[in-house]
Order: C-alpha cells, then sequence, then structure tokens
C-alpha cells in the first residue's frame, strides 16, 4: 500500500467520508466531493478565537459554517444551521455546514454527553452574533446611519423603519470577517427565534433508510484489501 | 472457488466465494458492496444484516452463501433509494425513524416481510415483530410509528 498518502487522498478514496449528504448544498455543488469543498477553503482559520474559523459568507450573501462537532445521528447537522440561521437572519437552506474536518473547523472538543449543541451550538452562535454585529456596523457606514437603527434580515441589513439595505453578500461576500469572536455578544432574543426550535427533518435519515448513506466501516483507503 | 447464482435486488448475479458457509453478507457487503445490510453482532442476535430471502427476513451473517443459491434476495438498496424510497423507507424517514442508522436496516427489512405478511399489523405485532431487532439509540417509539404508518400507506 502507498504510505505517501495526503488526507485529502483517503477522503477521496473514501467517497466523500466527510460530507456525503446532498441537502440544499449552497456555496457547493450538489454532491460536491469533500476535497473539492476543502480546496475552495484551504488555509482559512480553525482558531476558535475567530469568527472566520465558524463562519464563511459567499457573494451571493449565503454562509457556511463550520464546526468542530460531528454528528452521530443525534440531529446537530440540522440544528447548528438552525442556530446559525437565526443569528444571521438567513433561512436555514442558505447555511451549509462542514463538520469534523481538522483543516477546516474549529476545535471544539469532543463530541458526546450532549456537549453538540450546548458548546459546539453555542460557539458557532456567538460566532454568528459577532458577525451579525460586524455586517450591522459595515452596512451602517455604508448607509450612514446609526447601527442601533438597522437589522439584519432576509440577508439584508436594512433600517428598522424600512427602506433600502445593503445585501450581506455585498457587504462582506467571499471575503474574510477578521473579528475576534465576542463570547459576550448579545445573542439574538429567544422570542425573536424563527428557525430554532422547528423540527426540520435531518438530512442524514434518508441515506439511512436506503442503504446509502456511507459509514466509517463501508469504505476502503486506497489500496487496502 | 465456488460460484452461486443468486437473484439479487432483481438481478441474476452470479457470485464466487472460497467456502460454502461464508455468511452472505461478506458476499454482499465486500463483493458486491451493497452496504444496506450491516455487520452487529455476526451471531444472528441484532438484526443489523438483515436482509429477505423470498420475502423471508433471514440473518444474511449466520445464511452461508450456498443456501441462498437460487434463491430472491432483497436489500435495503432493492427497496428504493432517496429519491425514490419504497413506502417503509418512506415512513421512516416522515418520522424520522432512525437516530444513528445502524439497526435500520434490520428495522426496515423485517418490517418488509412483517407487512408482507401481515398488512395491517396491530402495535403489539410490530413490537412483536421486530423484537429481534436491536437499537441502541433508543428509536423504538418512531419506528413502530414509522411501520404502522407504511401499513397505512
Amino acid at each position: 500500500m502507498n504510505t505517501n498518502l495526503s488526507r485529502r487522498d483517503i477522503l477521496r478514496g473514501g467517497s466523500a467520508l466527510l460530507i456525503s449528504f446532498a441537502w440544499n448544498p449552497i456555496g457547493r455543488a450538489a454532491g460536491e466531493p469533500s476535497e473539492t469543498v476543502a480546496a475552495r477553503f484551504a488555509g482559512k482559520p480553525v482558531d476558535g478565537t475567530e469568527v472566520d474559523s465558524f463562519l464563511a459568507i459567499q457573494p451571493d450573501g449565503s454562509a457556511t459554517v463550520f464546526t468542530g462537532k460531528v454528528d452521530l445521528g443525534t440531529g446537530l447537522r440540522i440544528a447548528i444551521r438552525q442556530m446559525a440561521a437565526d443569528e444571521l437572519g438567513l433561512a436555514v437552506a442558505r447555511v451549509d455546514l462542514v463538520e469534523g474536518d481538522t483543516l477546516l473547523t474549529p476545535d471544539q472538543g469532543r463530541t458526546g454527553g450532549s456537549s453538540g449543541l450546548t458548546q459546539g451550538g453555542v460557539g458557532v452562535r456567538q460566532a454568528a452574533a459577532t458577525a451579525r454585529e460586524h455586517l450591522i456596523s459595515l452596512a451602517a457606514d455604508r448607509l450612514n446611519r446609526p447601527a442601533s437603527e438597522l437589522v439584519l434580515a432576509t440577508g439584508q441589513v436594512r433600517p428598522k423603519t424600512g427602506g433600502a439595505g445593503v445585501a450581506v453578500g455585498d457587504l462582506i461576500g467571499g471575503k474574510r470577517l477578521s473579528r475576534k469572536v465576542n463570547a459576550k455578544v448579545e445573542l439574538k432574543d429567544l422570542a425573536s427565534y424563527t428557525m430554532v426550535g422547528k423540527p426540520l427533518p435531518r438530512p442524514d435519515v434518508p441515506g439511512k433508510c436506503t442503504g446509502t448513506q456511507t459509514f466509517v466501516h463501508d469504505f476502503k483507503l486506497p489500496g487496502s484489501r | 472457488m465456488g460460484s452461486y447464482k443468486i437473484r439479487i435486488n432483481g438481478r441474476e448475479q452470479t457470485v464466487e466465494s472460497w467456502d460454502p458457509n461464508q455468511p452472505l453478507l461478506y458476499v454482499l457487503r465486500d463483493g458486491l458492496g451493497l452496504h444496506g445490510p450491516k455487520f452487529g453482532c455476526g451471531l444472528g442476535q441484532c438484526g443489523a444484516c438483515t436482509v429477505t430471502m423470498d420475502g423471508q427476513a433471514v440473518r444474511s451473517c449466520l445464511l452461508p452463501v450456498s443456501k441462498a443459491a437460487g434463491h430472491a434476495i432483497t436489500t435495503l438498496e432493492g427497496l428504493g433509494t432517496p429519491e425514490k424510497p419504497n413506502r417503509l423507507q418512506a415512513a421512516f424517514i416522515a418520522e424520522q425513524a432512525a437516530q444513528c442508522g445502524y439497526c435500520t436496516n434490520g428495522m426496515i427489512m423485517t418490517a418488509q416481510a412483517l407487512l408482507s405478511r401481515t398488512p395491517k399489523p396491530t402495535v403489539d405485532q410490530v413490537k412483536t415483530g421486530l423484537a429481534g431487532c436491536l437499537c441502541r439509540c433508543g428509536t423504538h417509539t418512531r419506528i413502530v410509528r414509522a411501520v404502522l404508518r407504511a401499513s397505512r400507506a
């Protein structure tokens, strides 16, 4: 067996161990293999203090969320997207997720003991809320209005009282946010959640019910027997 | 090397095996790349490897490949696809009746055989029918609901 395999070679041989689900893929083509997603985000920060470690915003205003927690069937694959979507004022379908890739995702510790959402999800939420504050301040400059008069919703920062806004993609799309995660950032008020609390279908269930989900023992490394 | 003619998911196939006693599961998973059936206990005790043979649920980890020759085997892949699931798979998806998904194959394949014998099972008949399939995540109530949903579909 060739021992000079890169990790990406192994993932390629594993036919998308990393992301084996094609659900409303944002920022990636349907069924785009993990290695091309990885190539696109290569070199991104993974340090847990950086917003960019948790979040990327595409020019079209959609977002990709990165979490070090992995979904073992407990549903964080959809739940973390819901949490980020609420903080960012985006529809869940506009939020993509990359989970558990040490080259791309921040180290959020082990997955287990109900820590997926309580720690992993909260980390993502703080990063998303920090991003929201930053986007609103960028828009405040652009619109020449105080940040307190602006709101981020449906992919736009716009005046609370109505009127023209700025699309998130136009503010930051494709660029890094370059902010530290503010652990004390003001999170969205519970009462204003529109996505969290809705029982959305898990993206992994159809594959599990049809024999198409790739489990760890279902793939072979190149050259293995 | 023995070769065996088996009808698998509607297709006549000739499979080869070094041992007539090789479990059908190994032939399906390793030889044919059918990963629906799972290796759980390897002792016929957990149900994760279940396939149907001529419509009956069987444990493919115990069934020698030679005993499958001349029969019709259906695996989870043979029932439907994510785009076109059969009614049981659709009901499991609708009820979100999977957590880790390891037992799901056995639950669906066993229920498939159950519904072919008993198209309108009671709750107790579903529970008894699936009693040989172990789920460690604790998805049982959703699984029972899914089988009942499929029976009404």
